[in-house]
């Protein structure tokens, strides 16, 4: 996948089909994130099973619907969960492996089936990751660039033009003169006294005119 | 009514309005000198003789009719917007045309004496200068009540 940011045309290639399967990751991953986590959570192992199982399924089936697939993923996920559970603990009894010596052969070849689908699964839903992410990064990109190119010139202009909000920047300048003049005569005023009292100090003159309060 | 000592500008507020009266004029001087010869410059380009003794003659009367127009019109130049001072006679009232002309001309033709004389700023009760006692004026603080209310009798 390739995307350019800034440019006037931006390009995305990615597989359609597993962006809405990137999207419900990033989505899992944010639910089941503590908000502490600089790094979320991978895809759990049921929920790679389930996503390996429907990507076999589709594969095999050569069906290219992403919603199709994701309600189909979706509807598995639980059963297929409960199913690799269960399985997998009465396969581990002793009497149960005894009885069933002959099928040993043939759960044992189930389980490493089970555990290459939950590999496939977990390798489906990381590419299915990247696309999603690149997928939201192009369109923020666009938006952005959208936004740059087209609304805040516009907003700007109406601003500029707007008599309005002349008149409020008018005011505040003329206000911020206001207030740098007010602090000039403050201090300005002080600074008369302070020196009429200093002259009255050094030629020993009696201070005729108390300051008022 | 009369004011409190404090009612009347101090030195530094005068002299500060001053420096700032003088820039302003300055300025002005500079503006009208560049007008007349860049202006005959652009438009003949040379400079007649009568433009050099015309410019002087407004130059010369400029400062004149800025402190009197100033003083006649809103008791106030803009150096003493600036600091918030203002020109009054001593009855609190504003000034005529005539007393604020004979003040600026009189001050101008004696400006050492003008800025000398406001020594007596820092002694006399009601902070006049030499120029005030001279004209029977006061300079007030703009912030403070109505001048029109003032009633202080002259000395």
């Amino acid at each position: 996948m390739s995307y350019a940011v800034g440019a006037a045309k931006l390009s995305v290639v990615v597989n359609a089909a597993r962006v809405p399967l990137g999207l419900a990751v990033l989505l899992a991953e944010r639910l089941r994130a503590d908000p502490g986590d600089r790094i979320p959570p991978t895809v759990g192992e049921v929920g790679a099973f389930a996503i390996g199982m429907g990507d076999a399924a589709v594969s095999a089936a050569r069906r290219a619907a992403g919603a199709a697939a994701q309600r189909a993923v979706a509807l598995g996920r639980r059963p297929a969960s409960s199913a690799v559970w269960a399985g997998r603990i009465f396969l581990e009894q002793p009497g149960v492996a005894r009885a069933t010596a002959p099928v040993t052969w043939a759960g044992s070849a189930l389980a490493h089936r089970v555990d290459a689908t939950v590999v496939r699964g977990r390798l489906v839903a990381e590419v299915a990751r990247a696309d999603a992410l690149a997928f939201l990064r192009a369109q923020s990109a666009s938006g952005i660039a959208w936004v740059r190119g087209e609304v805040l010139p516009t907003i700007i202009d109406d601003l500029v033009s707007d008599p309005k909000v002349r008149e409020l920047a008018v005011e505040q300048a003329h206000g911020a003169l206001s207030d740098a003049a007010r602090e000039a005569r403050h201090r300005s005023a002080g600074a008369d006294a302070r020196l009429e009292a200093r002259v009255h100090r050094l030629f020993g003159m009696l201070a005729r005119h108390e300051p008022s309060p | 009514m009369s004011l409190p000592h404090e009612a009347y500008a101090g030195l530094v507020s005068r002299l500060v309005a001053l420096a700032i009266d003088i820039a302003a004029v300055a300025l002005g001087a500079a503006v009208a000198v560049g007008l007349a010869v860049g202006g005959s410059q652009m438009m003949i380009r040379e400079t007649p003789g009568w433009v050099g003794p015309v410019v002087g003659v407004a130059i010369g009367l400029l400062p004149v009719v800025y402190f009197s127009a100033s003083w006649w019109i809103v008791g106030q130049t803009p150096g003493g917007m600036a600091m918030g001072i203002a020109v009054r006679n001593g009855d609190g009232r504003p000034l005529g045309f005539p007393r604020s002309l004979l003040r600026a001309v009189f001050g101008l033709a004696f400006a050492p004496i003008w800025l000398l004389g406001m020594a007596l700023v820092l002694v006399d009760a009601r902070r006049r200068g030499l120029i005030d006692l001279a004209f029977g004026t006061v300079v007030l603080y703009a912030s403070q009540p109505n001048a029109d209310d003032l009633a202080v009798s002259e000395p």
